[in-house]
């Protein structure tokens, strides 16, 4: 070891020594598999850096809990059992709503929308780098998590599984510069792609033609195509639109409804091809 | 002895710059937070040059891929750029004032978000230009804390 740090005469022919080999690096990963087994067991090695980096988060969240007071405790506790009434009483409209959908579809020859099975999961890193829109989630190939699974928060789509370990997982978010998503109009169903621009509060649509009947405040959510998400998750509101002259295309801009930098709690969407293909649903 | 022993602190403090490293902010702040490991193994390097040269950076900078799990030797030529380009200033970098060798700093870490930058453009990413000085900016405003905490270790005769 003490030979490998030891300096040499000339930092300059090092640095050309280092760079050789990282450009073969990073073709040999950029174009082979050759690196994943080293990826993943590696992975293991540095997965209690994530672990320490994330109890400040958890003594926050221990501390909020431990120090609330009784009293906003039974506050909560009896507004959450309103919720809960609220939200039960529309399940059975839903319900309800559910069955007439099935109804017509089945008089319109459609296939029959399938109910997704979930499993929640926590963030346990945030990818450090600006550029790269990733987060690490604590479900792993243990949970049946596969690659290509949706992600979701509370309020919508967050993005999809990347990588795969045995006890968590990488997701790529929907913001990310390298992710496009097909989504659809809900108002009308025009459909489209949101492309991530590595901005946590912002996604474009792509090749929507100027004659398309879209408004600022429209509703997107995802449309299915492609076979990766699955249909009818919000994944934003169309906050404004622009008709360049020169352009053949709208230049559109969109809120993603997921709270994709807050966010902790989300969920693990199992579809029904994605789940037969690489793993079981829980 | 005594340099092994100063290569296990640099492991310990490197250990705590990958968790400051990796530790989720809320997505807005992201852009504001500092390069701790790239700082960490300049500090080394800017205080024990003859122990920590460009070898030591490149094996963090590998490190730092499978952390941060990007292109393996994407960041392992951005830290070897750095342990060179300070190894190269290394005679003039010790008559450096306190000022100037922050000011060095953050000009560092400003080429490196821009050579990283170019390497996601290799890679039919764009990079938001942008952010770049705003790290380099907070990067120089950590930089006397940690460079006064490496100075201490750095320092001790074990």
């Amino acid at each position: 070891m003490r030979n490998v740090f030891n300096k040499a005469s000339s930092p300059a022919r090092k640095f050309l020594i280092i760079a050789f080999v990282a450009v073969s690096f990073m073709l040999i990963d950029s174009f082979t598999p050759w690196m994943k087994p080293i990826y993943s067991a590696v992975d293991n090695v540095v997965r209690p850096i994530y672990w320490l980096s994330n109890i400040p988060l958890r003594l926050e969240a221990w501390s909020e809990n431990a120090v609330v007071p009784r009293s906003e405790l039974e506050r909560n506790n009896l507004r959450l059992t309103k919720e809960s009434l609220i939200y039960h009483g529309q399940l059975q409209r839903m319900s309800d709503l559910a069955a007439e959908n099935t109804r017509l579809r089945r008089l319109l020859n459609a296939t029959e929308l399938l109910v997704d099975n979930v499993l929640v999961t926590e963030v346990i890193g945030v990818s450090s780098n600006p550029l790269r829109h990733t987060l690490t989630v604590d479900r792993g190939s243990d949970d049946g998590v596969y690659v290509g699974q949706p992600l979701l928060d509370a309020q919508g789509l967050m993005g999809q599984i990347i990588d795969v370990h045995t006890n968590h997982s990488t997701a790529l978010l929907i913001t990310d510069m390298s992710h496009a998503l097909p989504v659809q109009v809900l108002r009308n169903g025009v459909r489209s792609i949101a492309q991530g621009l590595s901005d946590y509060n912002l996604l474009q649509l792509q090749f929507v033609s100027p004659t398309s009947d879209v408004v600022v405040g429209d509703t997107l959510v995802s449309s299915g195509l492609g076979g990766l998400y699955p249909v009818g998750y919000p994944v934003g509101t169309i906050i404004s639109i622009e008709r360049n002259p020169g352009d053949s295309f709208l230049n559109i801009q969109v809120d993603p409804s997921a709270e994709i930098d807050r966010s902790r709690h989300l969920l693990l969407v199992f579809t029904s091809s994605g789940a037969d293909s690489d793993a079981a649903a829980p | 002895m005594k340099k092994d022993d100063h290569l296990v602190v640099a492991l310990v403090s490197l250990v705590l710059a990958a968790t400051l490293h990796v530790m989720p902010v809320t997505g807005s702040w992201i852009v504001w937070k500092p390069n701790f490991l790239l700082l960490v193994t300049m500090a080394w390097i800017f205080h024990r040059p003859s122990e920590f040269g460009v070898f030591f950076a490149a094996s963090v900078g590998i490190f730092a891929d499978f952390l941060m799990r990007s292109t393996l030797g994407h960041h392992m030529l951005m830290f070897a750029f750095c342990g060179a380009l300070i190894g190269v200033l290394s005679r003039w970098s010790q008559f450096l004032s306190f000022i100037q060798r922050i000011v060095l700093v953050s000009l560092i870490v400003l080429l490196v978000g821009f050579v990283e930058a170019s390497i996601f453009a290799a890679y039919d990413i764009s990079a938001a230009l942008t952010q770049v000085p705003m790290v380099a900016l907070f990067s120089a405003l950590f930089w006397p804390i940690i460079d006064k905490l490496i100075a201490r270790s750095s320092a001790v005769d074990y």
